[in-house]
Parts: structure tokens; sequence; C-alpha cells
């Protein structure tokens, strides 16, 4: 019974959201108009509560909880006896067998579904995530002209997301990978009148190929290596990889550099993060579900759930974990000296995800940290999900209410006029800055333990305790450019843009609930399943990963990052409340450090020069070449004839002395020839 | 089927009134009837497939080439009953010569004449106000055009195949020179040179192919191209031979294809032709040369098609992919641009053609019949645009998608298609052509893979100059109408397939399955045979070996990783994985 509903009820997870979209792209402009946004939420809700369902009925004992007696939902458990990690009790997987998509010769994909605890994890985060977006975004979006077309493309997003994480082939994953693409494209240009947003929406897309273009090879590798797509056959034989590892290495390390690539686009990783900052373009609801708490994170789930295929290529984790670190430090630098409060907030969330590759890389150090390191990344993905939602909202509010001004420099001391979005955002900026106890503190101090865990490494051990310094400098920064985002907006004397009218309002219910709830979470939802091991234990059941070591808690760990926290926001406050720092002082001190910061690097302008020019270039190269070489050529050609009978014609003069002389030079060579011949 | 069309245009010119709206509407409904006709076609193909069900997939087909229906009747008969009567000719060749109306569908032929007569509808409807002089001839010229098409693509006979072939140039040599642009007389009669030229070198290669295999062989139909196939499978030419004919055979259908660098032609063409004239062109008349190729070289002439075709046809065509993609990227008129992404997207069809494995070669069909939907789709509504403003110059236009909105979603979606995104058409022909050369040889897929990323570029970079930011037209075009009814049931049903063959492309691939595996077996067969694969793998593993050996000596470093060639190493996995 409860399987054949679940069968169902894991297509309807993508399929109610689907139908919301087909609803709102047909009938929306006609029909639903202005009430378009609960046809998005109901759709989201049924597949939160189908989410719901899958995950605690992955939680409810280890195992199987699906009987093996139905063809399609089947409780498919592996057996794990290599690397010397032991089994590890795998959980049920639900699984569903759409339609044959594709059969060519030997290849064989089907759209299959299916979940296991990694997957319930990130359909929980998603469809809860985007739920309370889509809530907000009905009161943010109010009275836009395209009011169904976002919802349209929301639940298009929705259900391309979770479809992402339920694909049970790498070809289905690059499907919706890239169909997650296209709703970005679609959501950050939605406002399409506006030049910048078009641009941004093309650099998205366009960067976002360029990793795409890399996983699209890996996948290649994968098919001519192991001779199939599905997970099954890849991930889930660890022996076949383990044999191809020892024989054939370079395969291994070609297809997890591939993939990571990919990875990079998506994720936004240094030097493919351009794109990211540019994205705000779009309406804030859209920079908070997808360019926050979902879409980039496709990156890390991607990298964690090959983690089979990592662990036999250390090289390639010490390379995530390098470009991890080189992104959060780079990333929290720009951060540092933007003024647009949504910048900040997405360079932050470009050094958060920079933070989970450089957990998923430490796992370098050896198999058995495998899965801690996976579990701190996927941890911190969770608990980033939330406050950095709950951070982009809380903006998006203040955007509302001043009149779409986004520059910190232009308003201040909002506390008392939006008391409901100053606590909303206090509570993400806790967390993002890991106070004590709060979740973003409990993700990231997994994510350092896993680090100093790996200095201990051999070979590694030197990178790591590196990028461990990395790790803490950045989480300095991190608690100090969001104090200081925080205390420029809501603190100081009380300034409103002149756009903002008469009378700056705090956020209308439909956007305050959402807020609020999310900030519930972000406080708390670390507390819950971090140290209670509830988290951790609940994705160890993803088959695939080895087994783990014993949790505990990491004291120093803990005492350094709380140093480390309370550092960072007390030097924001010294420097923007107290003023016991000069910080333009500073800022002037630093010079040309500080321009570099402002203007990011300058790597939008090091891609333009090194990239796009060159490629206009040989573009305008390739015209000319069209037009003055192979054309001139063909002239040249077509001309030949012509020029073959301009030259016969003279001889075609009309005059009949000079055809009698012709004649009887033609006569004397024939005779000459004629003589020759005979005379032998 | 394939003569409706022209009887439609006999009786047009019979008949020919000064009413244009009569004529308009006798080829809208000749059209349709040819579109019902396929249709019907096909249905019966599908049920076929399905009655013989597992049988046939699992049935060995016994020719490379074999149609599923066919109509043969003989109109020239030279052969031996007639040599009886003492023609000499037929004395001279044993057997003589007898020229069959050999018509015939397979798969391949199924997919074409689809995509032809549909595209042929869409082309009249868009047609419907735009052409204004000699009405009547024009749809006379389209009709003979569709005639033509379905001939070439259902013709099992070489010397009717190549008469078909030929036969498409003279209407779109019309087409282009009376109703295209402003430099048609010049665009017309290169087009025609151009092509006129290749497909002479052609015939020259025909000719000696058949005089060739009936010295070996005597057939007593030498000209039907199952029975050549299958005589040619069982005892091959030489190899020089083959390359001979090969780069005979070639110079034709790479002029069609086009590949750079035969290409220029084609913007050209594109440019100057009237848009029912580009929507035909792009969507079918260029797959002439890819199904030439598929018809004629690679059945034939397998080991040239290894020896030679592989380097050179998968060489040109990563150029043309690089090269059509960035020629699209430097363009301001949109016509222009959808050409040069013509000759990226027909790179990727020849690409997957050569890797000659199944994945490849239906990837190239598949190819072959997405590029037919998009590229027709993006001709017709660039059509639309340049009815409404008069301009197709990128600077100057701008912000059409506030104008014009449903032709600009049309557009959005189409261009998502054309560039390959999953979930649509594009992607699944590029997917498999770039997955079956990966397989082959590597290099190619991983430099033509690259042009995926140009693909999204120009194409959005498109929207974004035309279609999005402020709006910029030009004067007096304030109140232009959107899409209109018969432009939108123009452009729906290719949308629609566009988006059916990216959700569920199985039935199309179904229908191609049987020729395909046909086409390939003859391939893995050769293989074998012509290159020893054992040597190859044995070689490939020495090669592997030894970078591990070299691993092991420098110690591993994460940068190794990306200097290993892949295709070396693969062979040895393979091992492993069996």
């Amino acid at each position: 019974m409860f399987e054949n509903f679940m069968e169902t009820g894991l297509w309807l997870i993508p399929g109610a959201p689907l139908l919301a979209a087909a609803l709102l792209a047909l009938f929306g402009k006609a029909f639903f108009g202005e009430r378009s946004h609960q046809v998005c939420i109901a759709g989201i809700t049924v597949s939160l509560l189908l989410s719901l369902i899958v995950l605690f009925s992955g939680m409810k004992g280890g195992h199987a909880s699906v009987s093996h007696g139905d063809e399609n939902v089947e409780a498919v458990s592996q057996s794990h006896t290599t690397l010397g990690v032991g089994d590890n009790g795998l959980s049920a997987i639900y699984k569903s067998n759409g339609y044959e998509w594709l059969h060519v010769g030997d290849l064989r994909i089907g759209v299959d579904i299916r979940a296991d605890a990694m997957t319930a994890i990130m359909l929980t985060t998603v469809t809860l995530v985007s739920l309370l977006v889509a809530i907000f975004a009905g009161g943010y979006m109010h009275g836009d002209p395209g009011y169904p077309r976002f919802f349209a493309a929301f639940s298009l997003f929705v259900f391309s997301m979770c479809m992402l994480v339920l694909a049970n082939n790498f070809l289905l994953l690059f499907v919706f990978w890239e169909a997650v693409g296209l709703c970005s494209y679609l959501l950050i240009g939605f406002w399409f009148t506006r030049p910048s947003a078009a641009a941004a929406a093309k650099k998205a897309f366009v960067v976002n190929r360029i990793g795409d273009f890399g996983f699209l090879l890996g996948i290649f590798l994968i098919w001519t290596t192991f001779g199939t797509l599905d997970y099954e056959g890849v991930l889930g034989r660890p022996d076949l990889i383990a044999r191809i590892a020892a024989t054939s290495p370079e395969l291994i390390y070609g297809i997890t550099i591939l993939l990571f690539i990919g990875a990079m686009g998506k994720s936004a990783q240094f030097p493919l993060h351009v794109w990211l900052p540019d994205a705000m373009e779009g309406p804030t609801p859209v920079s908070a579900l997808i360019h926050a708490a979902t879409m980039v994170t496709a990156g890390v789930y991607m990298v964690a759930r090959c983690t089979p295929l990592y662990i036999h290529s250390p090289e390639v984790q010490v390379t995530i974990a390098t470009i991890g670190g080189i992104t959060a430090l780079v990333a929290a630098l720009i951060a540092l000296t933007q003024f647009d409060l949504k910048r900040v907030l997405a360079y932050s969330t470009v050094s958060q995800l920079g933070f989970m590759f450089l957990a998923l890389g430490s796992a370098a150090a050896g198999a058995e940290f495998a899965t801690f390191a996976v579990t701190a990344a996927m941890f911190h993905l969770f608990t980033h999900a939330f406050f950095k939602a709950v951070l982009f909202l809380s903006a998006g509010s203040v955007m509302h209410s001043m009149g779409d001004v986004i520059d910190m420099r232009r308003f201040g001391g909002l506390k008392r006029v939006m008391p409901t979005t100053h606590g909303c955002f206090l509570a993400g900026a806790l967390a993002l800055a890991g106070f004590p106890l709060l979740s973003g503190f409990w993700s990231k101090d997994d994510i350092i333990a896993a680090l100093s865990q790996a200095t201990h490494h051999e070979t590694y051990g030197t990178l790591f305790f590196v990028l461990w310094c990395i790790a803490l400098i950045t989480a300095l920064l991190t608690a100090f450019y969001t104090f200081r985002a925080y205390f420029l907006t809501f603190h100081g004397p009380e300034r409103f843009p002149p756009e903002a009218g008469h009378h700056p309002h705090e956020a209308p219910p439909a956007m305050a609930q959402p807020l609020r709830v999310l900030a519930f979470f972000s406080l708390t939802i670390g507390l819950i399943v971090g140290p209670t091991t509830l988290f951790a234990h609940y994705l160890e059941k993803t088959p695939g990963l080895p087994a783990a070591g014993e949790h505990h808690l990491h004291w120093d760990v803990m005492l350094i990052s709380t140093v480390v926290a309370l550092g960072g926001i007390g030097l924001a406050y010294a420097a923007y409340v107290g003023s016991r720092v000069q910080i333009t002082a500073w800022a002037n001190r630093m010079g040309s450090m500080y321009r570099w910061s402002q203007e990011r690097f300058y790597l939008d302008e090091i891609f333009f020069a090194l990239l796009v020019l060159p490629l206009r270039g040989l573009a305008q190269l390739c015209l000319l070449f069209d037009r003055y070489v192979i054309d001139r050529l063909l002239d040249f050609i077509g001309a030949v004839p012509r020029w073959f009978g301009r030259g016969l014609q003279p001889l075609q003069n009309g005059l009949v002395p000079s055809y009698l002389l012709v004649m009887f030079g033609g006569l004397i060579v024939m005779v000459l020839l004629m003589m020759q011949a005979w005379a032998g | 089927m394939i003569f409706l069309p022209a009887v439609g245009a006999v009786l047009l010119m019979i008949f020919r009134s000064s009413e244009t709206s009569v004529s308009r509407w006798t080829a809208l409904w000749v059209s349709l009837a040819t579109l019902g006709l396929s249709l019907t076609l096909a249905a019966h193909d599908a049920s076929n497939m399905n009655q013989q069900g597992g049988v046939s997939r699992a049935s060995t087909q016994q020719n490379p080439v074999q149609p599923r229906l066919g109509f043969r009747h003989t109109w020239l008969d030279f052969s031996e009953s007639h040599a009886n009567k003492n023609i000499p000719v037929a004395e001279r060749y044993g057997r003589g010569l007898k020229l069959e109306f050999y018509l015939g569908l397979d798969g391949i032929s199924i997919l074409m004449v689809l995509l032809t007569s549909l595209l042929t509808v869409s082309a009249i409807l868009i047609s419907w106000e735009s052409v204004r002089e000699r009405v009547t001839e024009y749809y006379v010229c389209l009709l003979i055009l569709e005639t033509g098409l379905l001939g070439a693509f259902c013709a099992f006979d070489l010397v009717l195949f190549y008469i078909f072939f030929e036969f498409t140039l003279i209407p779109l040599f019309f087409l282009v020179g009376i109703w295209g642009g402003a430099q048609r007389r010049y665009a017309a009669t290169r087009f025609f040179i151009y092509t006129l030229s290749g497909s002479l070198v052609t015939l020259l290669g025909l000719v000696m192919l058949i005089i060739q295999t009936n010295q070996q062989i005597p057939l007593s139909n030498p000209f039907s191209l199952p029975e050549l196939s299958r005589a040619l499978a069982e005892n091959p030419m030489h190899v020089s031979m083959q390359v001979t004919l090969f780069l005979a055979l070639s110079a034709g259908f790479m002029i069609k294809v086009p590949l750079v660098p035969f290409h220029t032609w084609l913007p050209l063409a594109h440019v100057e032709a009237p848009t029912a004239g580009s929507v035909l062109l792009a969507g079918v008349l260029l797959k002439l040369g890819t199904v030439g190729f598929l018809r004629l070289a690679l059945p034939l002439l397998p080991d040239a098609c290894i020896q030679v075709g592989v380097p050179l046809i998968a060489t040109l065509s990563t150029i043309g992919i690089i090269y059509g993609a960035l020629g699209a990227l430097a363009q301001n008129d949109i016509k222009r641009l959808v050409a040069y992404s013509s000759i990226s997207h027909l790179g990727f069809c020849m690409l997957g053609l050569f890797a000659l494995n199944a994945a490849g070669i239906s990837g190239s069909i598949l190819q072959m019949l997405n590029h037919g939907l998009s590229t027709g789709a993006l001709f017709l509504l660039v059509g639309m645009i340049y009815e409404r403003y008069h301009t197709r110059q990128l600077t100057e236009l701008g912000g059409l998608a506030q104008k014009i909105p449903l032709i600009s979603v049309a557009m959005i979606f189409i261009c998502f298609a054309s560039m390959g995104v999953p979930g649509l058409n594009g992607f699944v022909g590029e997917f498999l052509s770039l997955l079956g050369m990966f397989e082959a040889h590597p290099i190619y897929a991983v430099i033509g893979a690259s042009g995926v990323i140009l693909g999204a570029w120009y194409l959005l970079t498109l929207l974004q100059r035309g279609f999005f930011g402020p709006v910029k037209i030009p004067p007096h075009t304030e109140h232009v109408p959107d899409i209109q009814l018969r432009e939108a049931i123009a452009v729906l049903p290719l949308a629609v397939l566009c988006l059916w063959i990216g959700v569920y492309p199985s039935p199309v691939m179904k229908t191609i399955e049987p020729d395909v595996n046909g086409l390939v077996r003859q391939f893995e067969r050769d293989r074998t045979t012509l290159f020893e694969n054992q040597n190859r793998e044995a070689t490939a593993q020495a090669v592997s070996k030894e970078i591990q050996s070299q691993r092991h000596q420098h110690g591993a470093s994460a940068h190794a990783v990306t200097q290993i060639p892949v295709g070396a190493a693969r062979s040895s996995d393979r091992d492993i994985v069996r």
C-alpha cells in the first residue's frame, strides 16, 4: 500500500510544481493573474509534504521500509567491502522507473528517479525554502506586470531542482542541471527591459555553459569507462571503481576533475564565480532561492553524490579544497568593500560555497574521513540555505521599502522603521557569522574540524594547514563583512532615499511571516540536528558513503571559532558603530588593496580581456577570412574560364589573312611532326 | 506521394488564374495532402514495427541499406531481355543497364519526408502575404522543390537519387533569383554554380563507382542501392579505389552540407532568399548533403570512410562547428546569424555521422531533423520580424519583447532548442553525436563540445540585443501587429515537435534503429578486418602502462590528470569492464 503510494508520490514531488508551471505558463495571464502565486504555492506545498514523508520514512530504522515485492519500487541495498571500512548498513532507496528516454546501441537511458538519504535532505531543504520564498514573493512581486510569468518560471525551477536531486543517472542529472540554469536565466532576466538584467542573464548562462562543457565531457568519460550512466552502475560499484583506479587511475582523475569543472560553474567557484554577483539583477526572491539557497549548491550536491569516485582521486580532492579555499578567501575580501547590500550577500554566498568545497576536499586526507567531510559540507549546505535565504529576503524587504534602492550608503538606521526585518536580518547575520550555538556555528565548526583532521595527513598536511588558516581568516572576514552590512543598514542615524517616498514601511504580513519562519530555522536548526548528530547519522545512510567514525564535539575548534566570530562582530561594531576605529582612514591606508577589493580584483575585466575580446576578434577574423580569402579564391577560380576565353578572343578577330596565317603555321607544324615521326 | 506536389504544380500551371488566392489555397491544400500522406505512411510504418515487435529489432537486416517499403518500376531497360535484341551496350557490360524507378522508405527517409512536408506547409503559410508578384509561379516552384526533395530522400536507385538531387537546384534557383532580395541574381548564380560544380564531380564518382562495382560483380540491377550495398559488403573494393571514389562523391555533398571551407554560398543564398526559400534551404536542402553521405558514402565505401572520411570530415566539421559559431557571433544581420549557426549545427551532424557508431549516427540523423525544425522555425520568425520592421540589423532593433511578445516568446523558445538546452530537441542530437564521437575519437568531440559554449553565446547575444533591453525600432513601425493566426499555425507544430523530441525521443530513435544498426554492423565488421583491432588495443595498453610507470616515477600529481590522452587508455579500461 505504502509502496504504491510512494511510487506515485515520488513522481508528484517534481510533478506538482511542473503542473503549476504548465498551468501558469498557459493560463497565467488570462485566468490566474494576481492569484498566480497561489497555484505555485499549492504545487510546492504538495512537494514539501511528500518530501517530508520521504525524509521521515527514511529516518524510521536504517533499513528498508519498502517491500521487495513491487517491481518498480525496490529497496536496493548494496554491500561495501572495499577500503576496509566495512558495511555501514545502507538505507532504503525509493526508486521508480519512468520511461525509456533514449535507447541507442548499448546506451540506455531512462527517466528514473530515486530517493536516498542525501536526496531526502536536499528535497526537504529545496521544497521548504522554496515554499517560504514563494510566499514571500507573493507579496514582494505584487503589482508586477509579469506576475504570472514569474511564478511560472519559479515553479519550473522547483520542478527542475527536485528532478536534479532525484535523478538516477548522470544524464538526467545533467539535463536538469542545465534546466535549472535555464530557469535561472529566465529569472535573472526577468526584468528584461533593463539592459543590465539581460546582460547578467546571458553572462550567467554562458559561464555556466563553460562548466557544463566539462560536466558533459565527464559524462562521456564515465560512459566510455563504465559503459553505463546509471548511479547503480557507477557509484554503486565501489569494487569496480577501485579496480579501475588501480589499473588506470588517470580515468578516475579525468572523470572527477571534469565533473568538478561542472560544479565550479554551477556553484560559482573561482574563477567561474563571476556570474553570481551579476545574477543579483534578478528579483530578490530569486536571488534568495536560486542564487543562494538551492541551485548554486547543486555542485556541492553533485560532488558529494560522487564521493565513491572522488575517494579514489585524492589529487583532485586537494585541487577542490584549494579552489574552495581560494574562492572563500577572495570572495570574502571582495565582500568587505561592496556597498550594494545584495552584492555583499552574493559574495558571501560564493565564499560559503567555497567553504563547502573546502570541506569536500578535505576528504583527501583519507577515505575514512570522507563521510565526515561530506557530512560537514552537506550540513553547511543545509544550514546555509536557511540563513542565507533569510538574509536575502530581509534585504529584499529593505529594498521593497526603500523604493528599490540597495546602496547601503543611501539609507541607514532602519532598526526602528522595520523591526521585523531588522530582527530577522540580525538572526541570519548571527548565524552566518558563526555566533555560538546558532546554525552557522555548528556547520562551520564541522568544516574547520574536518580541515584540522586533514592537517595530520603526511603528504598534504602542510597544504591543509594553510587551508585551515585560510578558513579561519575567512570566518573572521565573514563575521566582519556581515555585521558591516548589518550596522550600515540598520544602525546609525535614520536616513531614507527619496525613492522610498514619505513612509518607509515594514514588510506586509505575506513577506514578514516567511521571514520569521526562516529566521527561526536559522537560529535553531543547527542546534537541533548538529550536535545531536541527527543530521550526520541520517546522511550516513546514503549508499556509497563509506562508514564514518565516531562523532564527537570538537571543543577546541568550537572555542577558536567562537573567538573568531565574536572578534569579527566586535571589529565591525568598533568600526561602524562605536567608531573607535577610523575605518575610512584604514581604507585610505590600504590604498590599492582597497581599490582591488572594491573592483572585485578586476576579474571581470581580466575575463573580458583574456576570453571575450580574443574570441570576438577571432569572430571578426572569420568573417574577413570568408569575405577576403575564400570568396576571393572563388572569384579567382570562377574567373579562370573567363580569362581563358579572353585569351582566345583575339584569335577570332574576323580577319581572313590572320586566319590564313594561323592555318599555314599549323600546317607547317604538322608537316614537321610527320616528318619527325617518319624519320623515327 | 512524391508526385502529388508535382501534380499540383502542373495543375497550377495549366489553370493559372489571375486570382492569387486560388493558387495559394491550391498550394496549401496540396502540401497539406502531402503531409497527410506522409503521416499515414509513417503511422503505417510504426504500426508495422510494433507488430513485428521484438522480432524486427532482433532480426538482422541483411543489407546495410534496405528500405522497408519499396516501389520499383523499370523505366529504361537495356538489360539482357533487351540485349537479345542486339543492343551493343548491354553486351559490353555483360548484363547491361537497367534504370529503375526505385523508390522506398526506410527510417531515415520517413523522418526526412515528414520534415519536408511539414516545412513546406509552413513555408507556404509564411509566404501568404509577403509574396505578391508572380504568385502562381512562386507556388509552382515551391511545390516542385518539394517533389525534388521528397524524391531524393526516397530514391533507392543511384541514378534516380542523383536526378532528384540535382533537380532541387532548379526551383530553388528561381526562388532565390526571382523572389529574393537586392542581390538575388548574384546569390542565385553563385549558389547554382557552387553546388553544380560540386555535384558534377559527384556524378563522375557515381559513374565510376557503378562501373567498378559491375566489373567486379555483375548485378541484375546495377544502380539499386540495396543490391549495391550488399554486393560491396560481401566483396569490398580495393581501399585506394574506395578513397578516390569517396573524395569524388564527397565533393558535391561537402558543398551541399556545407562544410567549411565550402560554405560561403550559404549565408549569401540565405540572406537573399525569400523566407520560404530559406526555410526549405536550411531545413531540408542541406540535408541532401548529409543524407548523401549517409546513403552512399557510408554503406558503399566503408573502408574509405574509416581511412579518409574520419580524419578529413571530422576535422572539417570540427572546424565548421567553431567557425560557424564564431561567424554567427560577429553578425549584425539576424538572418546571416542564423545561416552561420546552420554551419555550426551541420558540423555537429557530420561529426556524429563520422563517429561511425550507433550513437553517433543516430545522433546525426536526429540532428538533421532537429536542425530542420529549429532552424526552419528561426527563419520563419526572422521572416516575420522582417515583414514587420523591414530590417534585420541588430543595430536597428531592440527590446522587441515589449513590442511583439508572442513572437519573442517563440523566438526565445526556438533559440533554446537550437542551442541544445536539455528537454528540447537540440540537446539529444548534439549529445548523441558528441558521445558517439567521444567513443571513437575523443579529441574531435572535446573540441566540438566547446561549440556548445559558443552556441549559447551567440544565440543569447541575439536575444539580448534584439529582444531585451529598451525598445529600439525603425520609425513608423510602432503599431505592428503581433503574431497572426496564420503565422502561429506555421510555427507552432515545429515548436511542439521540438519539445516532444526533447522530452521523449524514443519513437524517433525506434524508427531509425534498424537502418542505423544495418549501417553500423558494416563498420564493426570492417574495423576488425581492416585495422586488426587487437594490435591497436595492444599499443594502447602499452601506452597506458607507460604512462602509469611514468606516473610512478615522477610521483602522482594532480596536474598530470589533464595531460593524459584519454583515448590512449580507453581500450585498456574496456578490458577491465568486461
